[in-house]
């Protein structure tokens, strides 16, 4: 699982994050590291699809993003169709 | 490496460096930055110009084939011109070409010519007969002269009827068919040109759009 999309998602579900902080979550729960580059065309793209969003920040240089709504549904969708795939492909390990 | 990264910043498009340049460049103060974050900023950048390129391509190439389809849609018309030469008043020419341009006389040389065969399948003969009197331009008579144009998609079959036209009231008389292209050729040359400039301005447009997020 290393789509930078989803794992911004579930980052900014439990708060919102600037792009270091979410670089250094993504990497602690998912044991993920992703590239500055990647961070920021995956965060430009949830950002033009109106998934996350900026917020203010008292530090004008460090952006911190939130979830939106949108975005809230979005993950849901996706970690409900992974639920899925893990349950089933558990269960079919099993019965090999 | 922090020095070459910020190097990097500026490969990327201007109006994404305007939006995410301060806080992108902030990230890249923060993190440990290692060797291979170069290449994922190339690869990055890379990214983003061909996604432009890309949206560049895919509007002004549905742009230009939306021109080049409707040039291919404008139909060849050719102008047949003649002239009717007849000794006496104009009033006796106008009579003359009146006979020529009648209902019945052109009825015959619909039929005969098998001329708007499309039409004559979905329209009633009567309009296919005012349609080809409307392809027809009487001039004015100068010196016992009328000049007469008429408008068909088939230069040879164009040709034939405005010749047996002119012939109707001296048959005896050999007339000459000067035939010409229609001058819609510049808008079919035109057209592509057109959908093209139309893409490249949605083009414009779409990026306009998105730097404006």
């Amino acid at each position: 699982m290393s789509d930078p999309g989803l794992l911004i998602l579930a980052s900014l579900a439990d708060g919102d994050k600037h792009g270091y902080a979410l670089m250094e979550d993504i990497e602690a729960f998912a044991g993920v590291r992703l590239g500055p580059g990647t961070l920021y065309g995956a965060i430009t793209r949830l950002d033009e699809r109106g998934w996350i969003r900026a917020v203010a920040s008292s530090n004008d240089r460090r952006q911190p993003y939130t979830l939106t709504a949108l975005g809230r549904t979005h993950l849901q969708e996706q970690l409900s169709a992974l639920e899925k795939i893990v349950k089933t492909g558990t269960r079919r390990l099993r019965t090999v | 490496m922090k020095w070459v990264a910020l190097q990097l910043l500026r490969l990327y498009p201007k109006a994404w460096r305007e939006r995410y340049g301060t806080e992108f460049e902030a990230l890249l103060q923060d993190a440990r930055l290692r060797p291979a974050d170069l290449v994922d900023i190339l690869k990055e950048v890379f990214q983003m110009r061909l996604r432009d390129v890309g949206v560049f391509a895919l509007l002004s190439g549905i742009g230009l084939a939306s021109g080049l389809s409707f040039a291919a849609a404008i139909p060849d018309v050719w102008v047949a011109r003649s002239t009717v030469t007849l000794d006496g008043k104009d009033g006796a020419i106008y009579n003359a070409v009146s006979k020529a341009l009648s209902r019945r006389t052109l009825l015959e040389i619909i039929e005969r010519n098998n001329l708007y065969a499309v039409e004559r399948k979905n329209q009633s003969i009567e309009s296919v007969v005012e349609q080809m009197q409307r392809s027809i331009i009487v001039g004015t008579s100068e010196a016992g002269t009328i000049p007469l144009e008429y408008r068909y998609r088939d230069k040879q079959l164009g040709s034939q009827a405005m010749h047996e036209i002119v012939q109707i009231p001296d048959p005896d008389r050999s007339p000459r068919i000067v035939y010409i292209q229609d001058e819609k050729p510049w808008l079919r040359t035109a057209m592509p040109f057109v959908g093209l400039g139309f893409g490249v301005l949605c083009w414009i447009l779409f990026r306009k759009k998105r730097s404006a997020i």
